[in-house]
């Protein structure tokens, strides 16, 4: 039916079908993939502590072969239990909330939607000051991570009729469980005093500054299990993005699928909020920058989620902990940095990709 | 003769309402078959029902002579395609894209369209007319040419049935002509049965292998199916009163039979 | 697409590489001793311990105080510092030297934190597992001790237990005497006031209608300065708490005879007897009798360092002012500072031939 020719350029075409010549989009792809890579090698060269790169690479290079560096045991501690941990953790918590938000966009069909449509960080929040003020021997991770769940589960719930969870009305439920637990944990701040509030203030904004390994490994593996299934998955997100009774009427479990996307991306945001607090506008703007440039196509969209919004995170942190005296809440500088971003982008591409 | 959808006693109500009260038919396998009828007479409910988009309250839908409600979904979605209403995306996929997830039911969960499916996908564009758009942005191309996708989108799925919503309603005069015409050629050329609803009563006189005249319930005893069959048998004056309630009379041209309203 | 998993998979296994051989770490020192903290906490602590940062200015002064100015490698904010600064300056030469790690709104920047090379650092620390606290201990790994006062007795037994960690035991014990031999000079006199004749206290902190709790420094501090806590009269349960609010109308029900004000920038005295804003308050007895009284030179009236027997002083002399008019109070200051830090006030000029 085709010659050899046009068969090999439909092809290629049926494999990024874009906008862009084919070899400037690979280009521009293999290029956002990658930059996790030096944004992880700048980052780690980037802190308070005086330390230079030739440093640096001398005490990986001891701590790899088992040779003494020669330097100080605190030149160690700096790099290996205070930076690496704080870099990887911010590539974690950008990557994790990225993914979320690119699903959470695809299953409700809106620009607006982030991982915390459904109540996440409400809940987050009030499970936080719940374990920083009532119940102190609770860790606050844990009270952080139940609560978001227990958030969206009771969304998600609240929204299930017969069997069915309508799009409509999980926005609906999310708003309200949003409410109410923005007004339980109002109660909480009232009541407690002022040091414990102090504490519940800057957790809800969000920072990186008490990184360390245990926070890393405590979010790594839901937000890894939860990335492998999103990208396992995310062509069905275009089916799912059509409509659902158009991708009902192509075969697709819809309630099913609508559950594991919820349920992976709520556990993969959830893991990073108990950890890192709310940080917000990552899980809004990544997607959405990437979709601008590449396209909605959830196959190219998640990875490269995943990649730009480890990048865009870590680099906003080091901003955070490096630029100043002080450590500013890295969720201030994300919307800080993030909006004008943003609004060029907005600008530039006419209606953001949203029609 | 062998029956491609068997629909058997399908009562449905809405909100307390009776939409569908017992309705039977059988349609031929590789017929092109017109339901019409005005607003609210359910319609659009049995392309559904037979979609298993909507459950019945009672009766049973067969394709090719197997229960729908028996087949897990992916393959009813291999034997049944649908073509909603006007439909759209807030996202701007290119055709290409939004054609290709016709082949969902062919491609197993944790896996992406493959070379196969996308030279099927082409090739229902270039069947459909619309190759030239594949690259396009779904979202910035007219109504019509949305409607030819969405078609693209069901045939890619290689269905026995295809089911169309009101395909001419965002069309101009030629497209109406054109798609309708397309859709007996496609049914012919690859024998799927087409069931669609129409608004206009010529079109489905012109475009019709049979013909289902339904009307809406108003009183108890009423039943759907005002008349059934081949076209000019169907769409007389006076099973045009029963489901209208408007007079109409037949004018001959050319040999075909046209509906004038009086 | 493959290439975009296995690029993944190729970047989780670097990080997990990274992150496993950064757990094999751990360094056995010297001798260590055992001391328990404010919140009764255990902790060892290399001895003597010559690296101490203090996030806490308070705690800060007890350090100095027992001899301890060599002993501090880093310093937190300071409240007020073109006050305070001085003050420090003058104790210890090396003052401007030190690491400051600032601590906005309770974030640490632990880059800046390990540039003083800690080996025990000192924090505030109201909550058992404090984020801060948590991150400091594991990526530093190095033990805090958490700063808590709630009673004059909390503050000798912190100068003891600093003295015991830097090995100036013999001087610790001389700070807890001075601490109680001033504390004395007001004891002695108002132990003898008959309980009816002791004046009834508000305490009015920034909040102004938050005040003093049965349980803390404060509260103490007018029980010693011989009146009597309002809060002893209230029934309201939250009167335990250290900082708990009470309504208006329950303050006119109180009663108080004498309204104490922290140091308020934005009120003084006059502005409750006269102010149009304190309409409500004209029927308190402290107001009709105009004994309205404010903390006018936070860094005397400081009653979370070794200097609070100052604080207990000035305060007697304004709540029974009859009792205590022969106290020299210029000359008590002067004396306190020599005792404590050798140099004299105002002015910190150095004392000469003192222990």
């Amino acid at each position: 039916m085709y010659s050899g020719f046009d068969r090999w350029a439909k092809l290629q075409r049926g494999l990024f079908p874009s906008r862009f010549p084919f070899s400037r989009k690979r280009f521009l792809i293999a290029l956002c993939l990658l930059l996790p890579l030096p944004a992880f090698l700048l980052s780690m060269n980037v802190g308070t502590y005086p330390l230079s790169a030739f440093q640096l690479v001398e005490i990986v290079a001891a701590r790899l072969t088992g040779h003494e560096s020669g330097l100080p045991q605190v030149y160690d501690t700096v790099i290996f239990n205070i930076r690496l941990p704080r870099v990887l953790l911010a590539m974690l918590v950008g990557a994790a909330l990225s993914i979320s938000g690119a699903t959470l966009q695809g299953i409700f069909r809106n620009p607006l939607v982030s991982p915390f449509i459904l109540g996440l960080s409400s809940g987050a929040a009030f499970g936080a000051a719940l374990a920083i003020a009532i119940f102190p021997e609770v860790p606050i991770q844990l009270g952080a991570f139940a609560f978001s769940l227990l958030a969206v589960g009771s969304a998600y719930m609240m929204a299930r009729r017969k069997g069915e969870v309508p799009i409509i009305s999980l926005v609906l439920a999310g708003v309200i469980v949003s409410s109410v637990f923005g007004a339980l944990l109002a109660v909480i701040q009232f009541a407690v005093d002022a040091r414990s509030l102090q504490s519940i203030v800057y957790w809800n904004m969000g920072t990186l500054s008490t990184a360390s390994w245990s926070k890393f490994y405590q979010a790594a593996p839901w937000v890894l299990a939860g990335c492998l299934i999103l990208l396992a998955l995310r062509w069905r997100l275009n089916v799912l993005a059509l409509g659902e009774e158009e991708a009902r009427s192509v075969g697709m479990n819809l309630e099913l699928y609508k559950f594991v996307f919820i349920v992976s991306s709520t556990l993969v945001a959830s893991a990073v909020v108990s950890v890192a607090g709310i940080i917000g506008l990552v899980g809004l703007i990544v997607p959405h920058m990437v979709r601008m440039v590449f396209g909605p196509d959830h196959r190219i969209l998640l990875p490269i989620s995943v990649t730009v919004g480890a990048s865009f995170l870590v680099l906003v942190d080091d901003v955070a902990r490096a630029a100043f005296s002080f450590e500013v809440p890295v969720g201030i500088i994300t919307t800080l940095l993030g909006a004008p971003v943003f609004v060029y982008l907005l600008r530039k591409t006419r209606a953001g990709g949203w029609e | 003769m062998k029956a491609g959808v068997r629909i058997e006693e399908i009562s449905m109500s809405y909100g307390g309402s009776r939409i569908l009260d017992s309705v039977s038919l059988s349609i031929r396998k590789g017929s092109v078959v017109t339901m019409v009828g005005p607003n609210g007479c359910g319609k659009t409910t049995l392309l559904k029902i037979i979609n298993r988009l909507l459950k019945p309250d009672r009766g049973q839908v067969y394709v090719d002579g197997r229960p729908v409600t028996s087949m897990p979904a992916h393959q009813l979605a291999r034997i049944v395609g649908y073509v909603p209403q006007g439909h759209k995306t807030s996202f701007p996929f290119t055709v290409r894209e939004v054609v290709v997830t016709g082949r969902m039911p062919y491609i197993p969960a944790f896996s992406s369209p493959r070379r196969n499916d996308l030279e099927k996908a082409d090739q229902v564009l270039e069947l459909t007319g619309i190759d030239r758009l594949a690259d396009r942005a779904y979202t910035r191309i007219s109504g019509g040419e949305r409607q030819l996708v969405m078609i693209a989108r069901a045939l890619v799925q290689e269905p026995a049935v295809l089911l169309l919503d009101e395909p001419t309603s965002y069309l101009d005069f030629k497209n109406q002509v054109q798609t309708l015409k397309m859709i007996g050629e496609i049914s012919r050329a690859r024998g799927v049965t087409v069931i669609m609803t129409l608004h206009d009563p010529n079109h489905a006189l012109m475009f019709s292998d049979d013909v289902v005249l339904l009307r809406r319930l108003c009183s108890v005893g009423d039943a759907n199916v005002v008349a059934s069959g081949l076209p000019h048998s169907v769409m007389t004056p006076e099973n045009i009163r029963a489901a209208y309630g408007v007079e109409v009379e037949t004018v001959e041209v050319r040999g075909r039979r046209l509906l004038m309203p009086l | 697409m493959r290439t975009i998993i296995s690029f993944m998979m190729a970047v989780c296994v670097i990080f997990a590489f990274f992150a496993f051989s950064a757990t094999a770490n751990g360094g056995s020192e010297n001798k260590t001793i055992q001391v328990t903290d404010d919140r009764g906490r255990t902790i060892e602590v290399p001895y003597p311990c010559e690296r101490i940062v203090f996030l806490v200015e308070n705690a800060m002064n007890t350090m100095y105080a027992v001899d301890g100015a060599d002993n501090i490698s880093g310093i937190g904010d300071i409240w007020m510092p073109e006050q305070r600064e001085p003050l420090f300056k003058a104790i210890d030469p090396n003052f401007d030297s030190k690491v400051r790690i600032s601590k906005e709104g309770g974030m640490v920047n632990m880059e800046t934190l390990a540039k003083a090379d800690p080996q025990l650092v000192v924090l505030w620390s109201a909550d058992w597992d404090d984020d801060v606290t948590q991150a400091i201990e594991e990526n530093l790994n190095v033990p805090t001790y958490g700063v808590f006062i709630d009673s004059t007795s909390d503050l000798q037994r912190q100068a003891e237990v600093f003295g015991q960690i830097i090995d100036r035991e013999k001087r610790a014990a001389e700070v807890v005497n001075i601490m109680k031999l001033y504390e004395k000079k007001v004891t002695d006199d108002t132990s003898t006031i008959p309980q009816e004749e002791k004046p009834k206290v508000y305490w009015m902190w920034g909040d102004i209608l938050g005040t003093a709790g049965l349980k803390s420094t404060a509260n103490e501090l007018i029980e010693k300065a011989g009146g009597v806590n309002v809060m002893q009269l209230w029934t309201n349960e939250t009167r335990t708490l250290e900082h708990p609010t009470l309504n208006l109308e329950t303050l006119v029900q109180l009663n108080p005879d004498v309204i104490y004000m922290w140091f308020n920038t934005n009120l003084d005295p006059e502005d409750i007897v006269n102010g149009k804003d304190f309409e409500g308050w004209k029927d308190i007895n402290a107001v009709k009798n105009g004994r309205v009284y404010e903390v006018e030179n936070p860094l005397i009236f400081d009653f979370h360092t070794p200097r609070y027997p100052l604080a207990l002083m000035i305060m007697a002399k304004d709540i029974n002012p009859d009792k205590f008019q022969d106290l020299d109070l210029d000359a008590e200051i002067d004396n306190m500072f020599v005792d404590l830090y050798q140099v004299h006030y105002p002015g910190f000029e150095a004392a000469s031939g003192s222990a």
